[in-house]
């Protein structure tokens, strides 16, 4: 039987406007930019010079470094998988006493406010830091435990994996959900039980939603810059990246390694696609929602309890150290802080940066959603419901991002749109939406991806049967019907646009426009309560991402409750 | 249903408080418009309490100077390495220039890299100003000889060090920056990457003229051996000595200072070994074509005048002092340690009155900087990992001394480390050199394992194994199904 | 009442032609049937006339209205799916309303129609619910209110009780056809239910391969099958193959187990000497013991076949199944050619598993075909 694809209308003059704007949209911000910084870098000597790429690849450091930063992204992934599968089959397949809050709270990992997330390990986790001098007094050490030095590998490894683990729980929870319960009822009829039908029923079927998490949590590892730093963990490629990038005179082999990090990206993701590509599991028209959970007996409540608290409660740490080091008027070296107060907190209302950057940051990343919203389902939609030229090319494009520094977009932003109308010297607001949009689009396209993938075609042949044009169509049935999985992807551009670092550092050039987090930046400069301000700061962003996702949960209602089960 | 009202309520919000948000960002350009002569444009990575105080001492100054309000818009792209890079790129697309008065902040190098490449305007402060700064502090120049740029204030180089934790793990009080090549000290060391930080690159560049260039390599060599890590910023360091992560930090003066108010001088130690150290100007300068070139010499008049320095010194709320931050910065105006009262400042110490044997040769520093902050790049801290195995095991068996010639041996002259700055300026030759000293790097610490771990390794095998089984199981089922 | 033109219809994907050089008529009002196995292209043809695929040759006229390049929401045509693709976002009246409200009909109007509609299929009392709140009968009923409200030029059902149990298909199968009864609409309906069709259908097209092998009458398609295919396909029949012998009515094949005649015409074209089968219908076959027979019906080295317009074969009895209200026999013939037949008189029992048997049937039961390729 012949896929059931439209293609009366492939190629459509709509579908064309709809890749126009696309390869307007990806040329001008992504193409442009990045082209423009790497044929600066390698353009010495009034030639073009691609010496560089040999240089790489033959330099033991970059060697090394690229292995690390595979294997990180390989025992990054499997270590997410484990910790967010039985977390979300728990948490979507059975019905126990708080589990509206224990699925809220396990979401909480991944709002780490930038620099201050840092500051709260530190504190914690130093040789003489609060759990090093707890295990001391209680006797219990009696020489401090290195925990960045000896484990530079297993600590990055344990920090991405408690940090990432959200995206694998969320994409995984997602495809559960959207799973019809009758295919699992009727494995089960034939004898299938357990880890049977885990195994050869649910696990496929889910399939589609856990790849669209394994791909961002494995390029997200492979490219993250911000753990490895902590560590001091340098041999990794995307720390080699930064180094020489911010080296003060300018390394243009770290642009060769922008480059071939992008290409093994690349060549990564087709290989996925290739191997997982092409399978549709449609959820059956009526088995869209209602998947089966059933309540827990005290004993697996307890169990459940106890496995979501330790893991939420490990991942926490670092945010509860940024608690307290806002509150901390006087902490050194005592396990808790000995004095506290709560000033910073005064003096963070009292000043004008805060409001101001609040504000920046809601517009800025609502906007940039909107934008990943309208682009990534629109992207969705081509890549899964019609057929055109080069479509691999434009999945591959949508993903490039997560494999580019921001650093690097966004120096291409200063310098590619220096003089004209997106000149940051204006306004840096169009630019911080776009940077935002360009670098987050990739979880909403994945995201919604895997919500057409689940999706009946037939329930949107039905609506055009009836009379409803392909607009139409997409709005009053399709989004309607994807909307759990766009706004889980919605909720990740979001919430990652409020913490996006590198392009807000550099392109909100002006204190009216800067975003929380290079307030927060600016207030880590502050020489003596420069940390506990910004802590504060950081609080203040957490407790405004928490209740935005709270607020969002609320309004879609019962649609986010299947979601997450709230 | 009942959702629907909900949602189109939202809606209807999300949408007004949009426009409400889109009005208030854009108009906020508005007032800035308005008076355009009497504006000033300044990029600096100066933190906030500078960037206040300066701005309100500067309102006033301008307004008795002139009789006329001014406004200053303070740009900041990032820290000092990203300020340069904008600056250089703006400049490319505008060479006659990029609508920024002035660069405030950063160290010295970045000015004379400004300078070198002509991207500065020169101005002559008026005589009287002029003749009370002092054109060099320990050998280092306090203003560019031709103008174009000044030291606004000044930072020392010492060594941080927190006493409880030295207490705690029995080391001892350094007092040289030899002590720290120290193999007891072994991994209680912090220290930043002279790549990216403008005060780290000091104290590595003051040991090569101090100790020699054979002596100071082994010396950087066996710190760097012992170092934690390397910080991207010279500011992280003071932190780590802080929280108790290291002992033993080299740091710029006034972080330290900071700390020690914190937590007090029982705590955190700082010390600046005497005769082995120098003060390295912070600097500010006027960019060519700056678009308000009268109001940015004004600028750089108050911040060298009298009025300006005692920002940098006094406590807050003090007559001519700062209004809220303590800045605790030393001045470049020698005659102001006197005349600031003692109980106005925390401020110490007068870098002026101190009897200093070393001379530090700025030229030569400034040859082979690039140089200098690359070999340690590739032999010390990109070869990290190495270099503490070797490191350690050389602990063990004792053969430290006699080992450090040989892992300190440097593959290049003193004399060629100051012909082979101009050659860099070509970044293929750069890297070429680099790739052949990061292969040397192995050899001399030898490869052995590329730090793979035993348990390391069976984690990333049984996680490939799964990982290819599911491929393989997915794989299967795919031929099944197609 | 609108009738349906399909013109040379050729559609590929990628190197598989699902429908092939496809022409057919519909005449309004129709209820008109595509039946095939799996994979014949039925449901691509269904899917091209929706609006679904374009064709890549060909054209598809609605009345004279050629709207082969008339995207599928133009096309007014009321699609019931295999799977209903009921809206699970919204209820059941507002699934069935979604058509009339995108034609603008006024509220009060939607109201009655809807009402009207859901009446027709006995959902009235459903309307509140949601899809996934209704068993799959229901839902099939809430499908095809959904493509009748809208007054469709055509109503599409593809494989529409194929997801319903035994039952439930039975009782839908005379839902449909008096829907279809009381709305006089053009209706085609794909299904590779030989029963459905027949028992339903004005008239069927029967596909094989991309292509119509038999276009008629239910009747005319089971007694008069065009080729092989039809034949096995539609009902259960039995082929003894052999070699005509004679051209002319009545037809005379040679086979291994004697000389068969025909006296219905053939579809296809055969001439003398041509490789051929001959199909009768288990039900056509009367059984009795050869000794008995012998003596009530016919007399020994008689040429029975010529004179009464009867074929004899003798073969035993492998196996019987007895149903109640028929019996089923399994015999192989002398020359090992299995045949089913049915015994309609169960009442008495023919013959055991190794009796046998003689086999007589009319020469009009006997369709002679050319032999498959």
């Amino acid at each position: 039987m012949p896929r059931s694809r439209f293609d009366l209308s492939d190629l459509t003059p709509g579908v064309i406007a709809i890749l126009g704007v696309l390869v307007v949209f990806f040329g001008l911000f992504l193409f442009y930019p990045i082209l423009h910084v790497l044929l600066n870098a390698f353009y010495t000597d009034q030639q073009f010079s691609v010496e560089f790429f040999g240089l790489m690849l033959q330099s033991p450091v970059q060697q090394r470094a690229l292995i690390n930063s595979f294997e990180l992204g390989i025992v990054t992934t499997a270590l997410t998988t484990i910790i967010a599968l039985p977390m979300a089959v728990a948490l979507v397949r059975y019905d126990f006493i708080g589990k509206g809050l224990l699925g809220g709270l396990a979401l909480v990992p991944m709002i780490m406010p930038p620099f201050v997330g840092a500051i709260g390990m530190k504190q914690m986790f130093a040789r003489f830091g609060s759990i090093n001098l707890f295990l001391l007094e209680t006797g219990l050490i009696d020489a401090p435990i290195d925990w960045f030095g000896g484990g530079g590998f297993w600590g990055v490894v344990i920090l991405e994996a408690l940090h990432l683990y959200p995206i694998m729980y969320l994409n995984i929870a997602a495809a559960l959900a959207n799973v019809d319960p009758s295919l699992e009822e009727s494995a089960r009829n034939v004898g299938a039980g357990g880890f049977r039908l885990f195994r050869t029923v649910t696990f496929p079927l889910m399939l589609p939603g856990y790849f669209a998490g394994a791909i961002i949590v494995f390029i997200w590892a492979f490219t993250d810059l911000g753990t490895p730093l902590i560590f001091e963990f340098r041999e990794v490629v995307a720390v080699q990246i930064f180094n020489m990038s911010t080296d003060v005179h300018a390394n243009p082999l770290g642009y060769a390694l922008v480059v071939f990090v992008v290409l093994v990206t690349l060549a990564l993701f087709y290989l996925s696609k290739k191997f997982f590509g092409g399978r549709h599991y449609e959820m059956v028209a009526r088995g869209h929602v209602a998947s089966a959970s059933k309540r827990a007996t005290s004993f697996e409540t307890v169990l459940i309890w106890g496995m979501l608290l330790s893991i939420t409660g490990i991942a926490l740490i670092p945010h509860l150290s940024v608690v307290l080091t806002s509150v901390t008027e006087r902490w050194f070296m005592t396990v808790l802080p000995s004095d506290y107060t709560v000033a910073y907190y005064g003096q963070i209302f009292a000043h004008d940066l805060t409001l101001l950057s609040i504000r920046n940051s809601l517009w800025l990343s609502v906007m940039s959603t909107v934008i990943d919203i309208v682009l990534g389902v629109a992207i969705a939609y081509l890549l899964t419901r019609r057929r055109f030229p080069f479509r691999d090319a434009l999945d591959a494009v949508a993903m490039l991002p997560l494999a580019l520094p921001g650093l690097v977009l966004a120096f291409g932003y200063i310098s590619g749109f220096s003089g004209t109308i997106l000149d940051v010297r204006v306004s840096p607001v169009p630019l911080l939406i776009i940077a935002y949009a360009v670098r987050r689009l990739p979880y909403m396209v994945r995201a919604a991806y895997a919500g057409f993938q689940q999706m009946s075609v037939t329930l949107e042949e039905a609506s055009m049967n009836m009379g409803a044009g392909p607009l139409r169509t997409l709005w009053k049935i399709t989004m309607p019907l994807v909307l759990a999985n766009v706004a889980a992807g919605a909720i990740l551009s979001f919430s990652f646009a409020m913490l996006e670092v590198s392009d807000s550092l550099i392109l909100a050039i002006k204190e009216q426009y800067y975003p929380i987090t290079k307030a927060i930046y600016s207030l880590m400069g502050r020489i003596i309560d420069g940390p506990y301000m910004a802590s504060a700061m950081g609080m203040l962003g957490m407790i405004l991402l928490a209740c935005s996702l709270l607020f969002t949960g609320k309004v879609l209602g019962r649609r986010m409750g299947q979601l997450f089960k709230v | 249903m009942n959702r629907r009202p909900v949602i189109r309520s939202l809606l209807q919000g999300l949408l007004l408080r949009g426009l409400l948000f889109t009005g208030v960002v854009f108009h906020a350009d508005a007032p800035a418009s308005i008076s355009a002569q009497d504006r000033l444009v300044i990029v600096s990575p100066h933190w906030e309490g500078i960037r206040y105080e300066f701005t309100r001492g500067f309102e006033a100054f301008y307004r008795e100077e002139t009789g006329r309000g001014v406004e200053l818009e303070w740009m900041d792209v990032g820290g000092t390495s990203e300020i340069i890079r904008f600056i250089k790129s703006e400049f490319t697309g505008k060479p006659e220039g990029i609508g920024i008065d002035m660069m405030y902040g950063g160290g010295s190098d970045p000015f004379v890299e400004l300078a070198r490449l002509g991207l500065l305007a020169p101005y002559r402060l008026p005589d009287d100003q002029l003749d009370g700064l002092p054109a060099e502090a320990g050998g280092y120049p306090i203003y560019d000889a031709d103008y174009r740029w000044y030291g606004a204030t000044m930072a020392g180089f010492g060594i941080m060090y927190n006493k409880r934790v030295a207490q705690l793990v029995e080391l001892p009080v350094p007092e040289t920056w030899e002590d720290l090549a120290d193999p007891g000290l072994y991994s209680w060391v912090g220290a930043a990457d002279p790549r990216k930080s403008g005060s780290a690159h000091v104290p590595f560049e003051i040991m090569l003229q101090v100790y020699g260039w054979e002596r100071g390599w082994q010396i950087i060599t066996a710190l760097g051996a012992n170092a934690r890590g390397f910080a991207n910023s010279g500011s992280q360091v003071p932190k780590d000595v802080t929280s108790g992560e290291v002992a033993y930090g080299m740091a710029i003066d006034f972080y330290a200072w900071a700390q020690i108010n914190a937590v007090g001088p029982e705590m955190i130690g700082y010390t600046m070994p005497d005769n082995l150290t120098i003060l390295n100007p912070d600097g500010i300068s006027i960019l060519k074509g700056a678009p308000n070139m009268a109001v940015a010499q004004s600028f750089l008049r108050y911040v060298l005048s009298e009025a300006g320095q005692r920002l940098w010194m006094q406590k807050p709320g003090t007559p001519g002092g700062p209004e809220q931050f303590q800045l605790n910065r030393f001045t470049v105006l020698p005659r102001l340690y006197q005349r600031i009262d003692p109980a106005h400042t925390s401020v110490t110490f007068n870098p002026f009155a101190w009897q200093s044997t070393f001379v530090y040769d700025a030229e030569k520093g400034a040859a082979r900087r690039h140089i200098v902050d690359d070999m340690i790049g590739v032999f010390v801290i990109d070869a990290h990992a190495a270099l503490q195995r070797t490191w350690r095991r050389a602990m063990e068996t004792g053969g430290v001394e006699r080992l450090l010639p040989s892992l300190g041996a440097v593959p290049i002259t003193e004399e060629e480390s100051l012909t082979l700055g101009d050659r860099w300026r070509d970044q293929a030759f750069r890297n070429r050199t680099l790739l052949s000293w990061s292969r040397l790097a192995a050899e001399k610490y030898g490869s052995g394992g590329s730090g793979w771990a035993g348990a390391r390794y069976l984690l990333f095998s049984g996680s490939g194994l799964v990982l290819a089984g599911m491929v393989l199981y997915l794989w299967r089922l795919k031929r099944r199904s197609g | 009442m609108v009738s349906l033109t399909l013109k040379g219809i050729t559609r590929k994907f990628g190197d598989v032609t699902a429908v092939d050089d496809v022409s057919v008529e519909i005449a309004g009002g129709e209820l008109f049937f595509l039946l095939g196995p799996s994979g014949c292209g039925k449901t691509t043809l269904l899917r091209l006339i929706a609006g679904f695929y374009a064709p890549d040759a060909g054209s598809i006229l609605f009345d004279d209205k050629d709207v082969t390049r008339t995207p599928p929401h133009r096309r007014n045509t009321g699609m019931v799916f295999q799977n209903y693709a009921l809206w699970p976002h919204m209820s059941v009246r507002e699934n069935v309303a979604y058509g009339l409200v995108l034609r603008k009909v006024s509220t009060s109007e939607q109201n009655d129609r809807v009402s009207e509609a859901l009446g027709m299929v006995r959902m009235d009392r459903y309307g509140e619910r949601s899809p996934n709140q209704l068993s799959g009968g229901q839902q099939q009923r809430v499908a095809l209110a959904r493509a009748l409200v809208i007054r469709p030029d055509v109503v599409l059902l593809d494989e529409p009780l194929s997801n319903l149990d035994a039952r439930l298909r039975l009782e839908m199968r005379d839902e449909i056809r008096r829907i279809h009864d009381e709305t006089g609409t053009t209706m085609i309906y794909v299904t590779h239910d030989q029963k459905e069709a027949l028992s339903m259908a004005d008239r069927v097209a029967v596909m094989d391969m991309g292509a119509v092998a038999q276009t008629g009458a239910p009747r005319s398609i089971y007694d008069r099958p065009a080729n092989a295919f039809v034949a096995d396909f539609i009902g259960e029949t039995n082929f003894v193959a052999g070699r005509l012998t004679r051209s002319e009515l009545p037809l005379a094949v040679e086979t291994a187990v004697g000389v068969l005649h025909s006296t219905v015409e053939p579809v296809e074209e055969l001439s003398l000497g041509d490789e051929v089968v001959c199909s009768v219908r288990p039900e056509a076959i009367r059984v009795s013991d050869p000794d008995a027979d012998a003596v009530e019906d016919t007399a020994p080295g008689e040429d029975t076949a010529a004179r009464e317009g009867e074929n004899v074969m003798n073969g035993v009895v492998r196996q019987t199944v007895y149903l109640g209200d028929h019996e089923q026999y399994s015999v192989r013939l002398d020359d090992g050619t299995p045949m089913k037949l049915v015994d309609h008189r169960p009442g008495r029992q023919l013959a055991g598993p190794g009796a046998p048997v003689r086999l007589t049937c009319d020469a009009s039961q006997v369709v002679v075909l050319g032999k498959p390729g």
